[in-house]
């Protein structure tokens, strides 16, 4: 195993273990967030977002990684965007829970999982046509918000911060 | 004034906080080291703030592991940006280019392995293959880790459980598997369809795209969360 291979590994176990041990790889949680009568996967994310992006950020500004936007090409994020939520909420997982949900025993994500390398190999078939329609109807490119918006990062990151804390203090007034 | 810092996290402060805090004194960080200080202080104290405004604690087991039997998912969810700062980091050293965790091409990799094995040239010839290189990448791996992670944490904690049907499935749609078989096949063709043109799922958009602040994951995840939302309210109404 290359040393790529066993980064990739032991960071998908504890990234893994850390999805089971929120409870969010199940079906419930899902659609739970969904329907937005259980805050779990909201709590999770916006936790995990809060952290990291403020590590990220430092790591930025010393000049240790760079950024890896992706591209902001319309037709590709807003149909796509669509038809993935689409596709969520009928599946029940997403394609990195449906993985964990199957190692937690919940073994009909996968028939989501069967279905979602179809429609990877589908769209590798339908990608020619697609570069021509929807993915070329306007790209902004690989933008970040603080670029967009002219503000500082550290600005933009610290709001979005507020923004999340406040969103937990309601979920959990609200016992969600 | 109330306490609702419990033991366990009011010595991980003061240590963390003692460590941060030598650090810029002895010239080894910038000013970062400083905010050892409110680490401290709360936890000398006992008392957050931010849990207080949030409307949680750290005094129990159930302060902690309040989500039903596992942990609290705002614990989980933070050590989650730990770990993807820390695998950024990683394989930008390791790797010489910044990797941020995701998962969707993933399936464009083993659709792409499927194909490989009735007709390879088809593969070699497809554009779409060729940009995304079908290969047991870091990638890959990690999809095959999440596994591998989830088997550990549930059979440890004793969570591990075979589910045919999920309960809220069966009181809707009965107890079938054969419709939450198919169900779930086609929701997973539509969304990896989708997940493909929008480039990102909820750990490429969601996570990792959130946290470097692009403005197409913004878009994306409202996208998931309002179509998925207006769909999942369909299925679930009150008949």
């Amino acid at each position: 195993m290359s040393t790529e291979q066993l980064l990739g590994i032991c960071t998908g176990i504890i990234f893994g273990f850390l999805l089971q041990k929120a409870r969010v790889l199940r079906y419930e949680k899902q659609i739970g967030a969904l329907l937005f009568k259980d805050m779990t996967i909201f709590k999770f994310m916006l936790s995990a977002i809060i952290v990291g992006m403020f590590g990220i950020m430092a790591l930025v500004d010393l000049n240790l990684i760079t950024l890896s936007h992706k591209s902001m090409n319309m037709g590709g994020v807003i149909l796509g965007g669509a038809l993935f939520g689409i596709g969520w909420a009928v599946m029940g997982f997403c394609p990195g829970t449906s993985i964990g949900a199957i190692g937690e025993g919940r073994w009909h994500a996968i028939f989501g999982v069967l279905g979602m390398v179809v429609g990877a190999g589908l769209y590798a078939e339908m990608y020619p046509f697609y570069k021509v329609t929807v993915l070329s109807w306007g790209d902004f490119g690989k933008i970040g918000l603080p670029e967009a918006l002219a503000v500082n990062h550290w600005v933009i990151a610290s709001v979005l911060a507020v923004l999340f804390i406040w969103l937990f203090r309601m979920f959990e007034r609200k016992g969600l | 004034m109330n306490t609702n810092i419990g033991s366990l996290d009011r010595q991980i402060r003061i240590l963390s906080g003692i460590i941060l805090l030598a650090l810029p004194l002895m010239n080894m960080v910038g000013p970062w080291g400083w905010i050892g200080v409110p680490l401290i202080v709360t936890g000398v104290y006992k008392f957050c703030p931010l849990y207080s405004f949030i409307g949680v604690n750290s005094c129990s087991i159930e302060g902690v592991v309040k989500n039903a039997d596992g942990w609290s998912p705002y614990i989980a969810g933070a050590l989650v940006g730990v770990l993807a700062i820390a695998s950024v980091y990683l394989t930008t050293v390791y790797m010489g280019k910044s990797t941020y965790i995701g998962a969707s091409t993933t399936f464009v990799r083993a659709a792409g392995f499927a194909v490989q094995g009735v007709d390879p040239v088809h593969v070699a010839e497809n554009a779409y293959y060729l940009k995304e290189r079908v290969k047991l990448d870091w990638q890959f791996l990690l999809v095959i880790g999440i596994f591998f992670g989830a088997l550990l944490s549930s059979t440890t904690d004793k969570s591990f459980k075979l589910e045919s049907v999920p309960d809220i499935w069966r009181d809707q749609f009965g107890p079938s598997i054969v419709y939450r078989a198919l169900s779930s096949f086609i929701g997973g063709i539509i969304a990896m369809m989708g997940a493909r043109l929008a480039d990102g799922c909820p750990s490429g958009h969601g996570l990792s795209g959130m946290m470097q602040l692009s403005v197409s994951s913004f878009v994306a995840l409202a996208l998931f969360f309002g179509f998925g939302a207006i769909v999942a309210n369909l299925m679930y109404r009150k008949i």
